[in-house]
């Protein structure tokens, strides 16, 4: 995508101090490459190199154990295959029930606002604003929400509905609740606003054409809206699938991963093992053998917004 | 802490100062040139500005050491401190906790007392109760010394015992079963084993049974009463012997059969309901005194928790050590002497009686003899501290106790049969400590 | 539907009736999400006692300021020190970034020269890149530099993301080209180019990176809280958890700490509310 205006080197020497200088765009480039190289790409390498060895903060001397914590990761005796694979399967799970929630959401609050209608900017504001307060914020709220004895869920059960306490902390499955109920209030907002986006972009004349047709609303918001909103859809969710994947902070401040490690997420649980544990090559291993189950996913998205994009560009 | 607090905290620094105490301040054991050390330690809350005052008065007393003290929470110092030493920036004096310092022993974090090193700063180390002193010490040295503990008591609730008629604090198995049905009623008012009783609304219940750490050291507590421990001589976990299964047991059942214990209890919970006269026993740590002494109205006292087992008496204790975190070659001896001299005051009677009075317990025996405390609640325990047996010794403490807060927590939750929950995690915590083995020297 | 885009004064009546539905379905979702933040609110202003009382207390009887006084004044909370630190770093770092996105985003989109395809791939591909993955390597490194507890670890580690580079990129590449030809003709070089041409035109897309990055680093909750650690040095969100165990069951002062929190950023987000909506769609592969 080049095109002749494009700044190109002309027949300048390596000691011009203009822009003859082949040497210029490089010089631009020097700084982010910098610390590009040093804070991303090495890093790489440099955990590869400490899952080698049994890393040790206190010695001089690290001693190399070749793949040990690879393995360990798939013999079902260690401790870390069992909670590394726990870890994993919680997290999915948070996944598969939070992602269509997000995404379904997003897209009934869109359609909602999207519309004219009195005060919607408010409205927008308002679905969008918890998102923007941190995780540790939400999480307190959220965690005293849903507190087994005087929290605002349980006590309304109890008054207005006369329904029993449930210990939604400390009873396995009911402690999600709490966290998922978070996280869709947290982020669906964002979502809410990509929607928004795009529905801004679908033209009117489809659905008047509709309209001529006799559509009801559902009919024109199964077979138009639906359809149009296929790549944002799509989109949304292979984000929202990666960011789930992400899962620390609700975690960590609501449940603190308990009862019984039935919330621990897969990266609570790689930072137990490197900062709880000092195990600092086990969770590097860790680390790294999630890392390549989520470039799966990332390859996908990333082939996504380069489509978009270009479609984007040539509209 | 509220003003009257310090105002009395103030009085009694004044009388420590008037001669109150019968103990000599000894001279300055550092008479080198004027150093700064630096202190990092996790005394927040309540006990920060009784820190910050005995860290002041340690300044004022020695014109050639200038003490720069740093709180902040626990946690933080363990996640820190080897990153520290690593860096070459440990502090110079540090307070690590029971749960946590033969881990770092066992890291070589620590730097080991000798015998000629407490020498030289004056330190008498039998000046300490013996088994407080021996939890910093490994392999046959000694790596700090006790400035406070704390200890897992029984708080009962006075009114709540009046009114159900229990007019004895239990002290053995069959007294705490009798005290604790006589406590539970439901909704309706009936007794346990009453036609009807509905065990799934208490409105009152016998003792408070949580599912957190804190409510794991009552199964600790329960297991050496029976003459069980948590790891066997080659430091591997065994807290699913006879003996633990039958004392914790016990208390599962307290729950699931006899209903005199909610099920799936919280400590926030169980606390709240105790202060509500909802609970007439409240086992936990003594560090709810300071909150308890302050709610309103409120009758409640101490007690040593009542003997389940049938070995001998025994609680879960903590305790808070100085220690020297190792330094880098070429590190300035004056302060490793300014150090040990910042050690020897503040482990020094008068100081401990400081710390007592806020709600600690004594580690030196000569403050435990003290008059002053005859009248507290707290003494209540008193005569029992070389009953209190720490969770120390073994450096896989978060491999071994992990496993075991998991395993109370599945046994009390109903989620396993006790058996089956202590096995799992003795199988756990030996798989972790296997792992973690080649960690530790 | 009809196409008229807005409501006017004109607006028929009958159509404001139709939208009548619509309205209370989002009024309900809107209490239904403003609802923590006011029991926040609530709360944090009633006296302890009265937090868990049953019947539900919607508004407090007694008022009390009590717990800000204690929050603010606890030598435990430093809550304006964390809200300074979690200020400087993003500050520092959004300011950082962006100059280093641009400084990237140019030539890759302006200039032609030898293995330009070639990095920017590389850095594109480095978005793929778990953050997790070079958390242990990357803590590592601040061990060994001395940073640990440093503003350093809190902005230097995250400033070359790809991300922005591609997004400025992406937008340097739609700028019209005459205008910079005719800068050039004029004698301008490559810099001034930069700074009096392209960057005037970008100023929404370098706004919304920013408000991004600020927001990024803002609410980063996993880095911070194992590289500043002390009670100095932590950011907002970390040291107000660190705090609120303190007060895990006095829930009137965790409620105000967590309001004293949340407030400013409200505020901020509410003042930045169309940068930050204009970005997503950005994100969202709309230009």
């Amino acid at each position: 995508m080049t095109r002749a205006s494009d700044w190109s080197p002309r027949r300048g020497r390596l000691f011009a101090l203009n822009d003859s200088n082949p040497l210029v765009p490089y010089l631009y480039l020097l700084p982010h490459a910098a610390f590009f190289l040093v804070f991303t790409v090495y890093p790489v390498g440099y955990g590869l190199w400490v899952s080698f060895h049994r890393w040790d903060l206190l010695s001089d001397q690290q001693e190399f154990v070749g793949l040990t914590f690879y393995r360990n990761l798939f013999d079902p005796s260690t401790p870390q295959s069992q909670f590394f694979w726990k870890s994993l399967i919680n997290t999915t799970l948070f996944t598969l029930i939070s992602t269509p929630l997000l995404v379904g959401a997003a897209l009934g609050l869109a359609v909602l606002l999207y519309r004219p209608i009195f005060g919607r900017a408010v409205f927008r504001a308002i679905f969008f604003m918890p998102g923007i307060l941190s995780v540790s914020v939400m999480g307190i709220l959220w965690r005293w929400m849903f507190d087994n004895q005087s929290g605002l869920v349980n006590v309304i059960r109890q008054e207005f509905w006369g329904l029993p306490v449930i210990q939604f902390l400390t009873t396995e499955g009911w402690a999600w609740v709490p966290i998922i109920v978070g996280t869709v209030w947290w982020t669906v907002g964002f979502n809410m606003t990509l929607y928004l986006a795009a529905l801004g972009g679908i033209s009117h004349s489809v659905y008047e054409a509709a309209d001529i047709d006799g559509a009801g609303p559902w009919a024109k918001f199964r077979h138009i809206t639906v359809p149009l909103l296929a790549p944002t859809t799509l989109f949304i969710t292979v984000t929202t699938v990666l960011a789930s994947f992400q899962l620390f902070g609700q975690s960590q401040v609501i449940t603190n991963g308990g009862p019984a490690r039935s919330t621990q997420s897969v990266i609570m649980y790689i930072t137990e093992e490197a900062f709880g544990n000092y195990q600092l090559s086990s969770a590097s291993a860790m680390a790294f053998v999630f890392g390549a189950l989520m470039l799966v996913f990332t390859v996908i998205q990333f082939r996504l917004m380069v489509k978009d994009l270009n479609t984007s560009r040539e509209r | 802490m509220n003003r009257k607090g310090k105002i009395g905290l103030a009085l009694l620094l004044g009388a420590l100062g008037t001669g109150g105490f019968i103990l000599a301040q000894t001279q300055s054991s550092y008479t080198g040139p004027k150093v700064e050390i630096t202190y990092l330690h996790g005394f927040t809350g309540p006990d920060r500005p009784v820190m910050e005052d005995l860290v002041k008065r340690f300044n004022e007393t020695h014109p050639n050491i200038v003490v720069k003290a740093t709180a902040q929470p626990w946690g933080t110092t363990w996640n820190q401190l080897e990153p520290l030493v690593a860096s070459g920036r440990a502090p110079d004096v540090v307070v690590v906790n029971e749960d946590q310092i033969t881990r770092f022993i066992a890291r070589g974090a620590l730097t080991p007392i000798t015998p000629q090193m407490y020498r030289s700063a004056n330190i008498d180390t039998n000046r300490f109760f013996k088994p407080l002193f021996e939890t910093a010490s490994y392999k046959g040295q000694s790596y700090g010394v006790p400035i406070s503990a704390v200890a897992y008591v029984m708080f009962y609730n006075k009114a709540l015992m009046q009114k159900m008629g229990v007019s004895k604090v239990p002290t053995n198995r069959a007294e705490l079963l009798t005290a604790a049905r006589a406590c539970t009623t439901d909704k309706e008012g009936r007794k346990p084993g009453q036609a009807g009783f509905d065990a799934k609304n208490l409105e009152t219940w016998g003792i408070s049974l949580y599912n957190n750490w804190v409510g794991a050291r009552m199964a600790y507590s329960a297991i050496l009463q029976n003459g069980g421990s948590l790891v066997d001589k080659d430091l591997n976990a065994n807290f699913n012997t006879p003996e633990a299964v039958e004392a914790v047991q016990f208390l599962v059942d307290l729950v699931q059969k006899e209903n005199v214990a909610r099920p799936n209890s919280t400590e926030e919970a169980e606390l709240a309901a105790f202060s509500q006269g909802k609970v007439c026993f409240f086992p936990s740590g003594q560090w709810y005194l300071d909150r308890f002494e302050k709610t309103p109205n409120f009758s409640f006292g101490v007690a040593f928790p009542p003997r389940i087992g049938n070995k001998q008496d025994a609680t879960w204790g903590g305790s808070s050590h100085l220690t020297l975190p190792v330094q880098r070659q070429g590190y300035d001896p004056n302060k490793r002497a300014a150090a040990m001299e910042f050690i020897n005051w503040m482990s020094a009677a008068p100081q401990n009686l400081v710390w007592t009075s806020t709600g600690s317990l004594p580690t030196v025996r000569a403050v435990a003899q003290d008059k002053k405390f005859e009248t507290q609640p707290i003494s209540g325990i008193f005569d029992k501290l070389d009953s209190i047996y720490a969770t120390s010794g073994f450096p896989w403490g978060g491999q071994v106790l992990g496993p075991f807060d998991g395993a109370w927590e599945r046994a009390y939750l109903g989620k396993q049969p006790v058996k089956q929950a202590l096995d799992q995690g003795v199988d756990e915590a030996n798989k972790q400590i296997a792992q973690a083995r080649p960690n530790f020297r | 539907m009809v196409s008229s885009g807005r409501y006017s004064r004109s607006t028929p009546r009958w159509r404001r009736v139709r939208d009548l539905p619509r309205f209370i379905v989002l009024a309900v979702l809107a209490v239904i999400f403003l609802a923590p933040l006011y029991w926040m609110l609530s709360t944090s202003f009633k006296p302890e006692a009265e937090t868990i009382s049953i019947p539900v207390q919607w508004i407090p009887k007694n008022p009390t300021l009590e717990n800000y006084n204690e929050i603010i004044n606890s030598p435990d909370g430093k809550l304006l020190r964390w809200t300074w630190n979690s200020l400087f770093t993003a500050f520092a770092f959004t300011f950082v970034h962006v100059t280093l996105c641009v400084l990237a985003a140019y030539p890759l989109s302006r200039m032609r020269f030898k293995g330009r395809e070639i990095w920017f791939w590389f850095i594109l591909s480095s978005m793929m890149v778990p953050g997790i993955v070079t958390l242990i390597p990357t803590y590592i490194m601040m061990l060994q530099f001395n940073w640990i507890d440093t503003y350093h670890a809190l902005i230097w580690p995250g400033v070359a993301g790809g991300f922005g580079v591609f997004l400025l990129r992406q937008f340097f590449s739609t700028l019209p080209r005459e205008l910079e030809e005719a800068a050039r003709m004029d004698g301008a070089n490559s810099l001034q180019i930069l700074l009096f041409v392209i960057l005037p035109l970008s100023v929404p897309v370098l706004v919304t990176l920013g408000v991004f990055s600020f927001m990024g680093s803002w609410n980063n909750y996993v880095w911070p809280l194992y590289v500043a650690t002390s009670p100095d040095m932590q950011t907002l969100p970390v040291g107000l958890t660190s705090f609120s165990q303190r007060y895990v069951t006095e829930y009137g002062k965790l409620m105000a700490g967590t309001a004293l929190a949340a407030i400013p950023v409200l505020v901020a987000y509410l003042l930045a509310q169309r940068y930050l909506e204009q970005g997503i769609a950005l994100t969202g592969m709309k230009e």
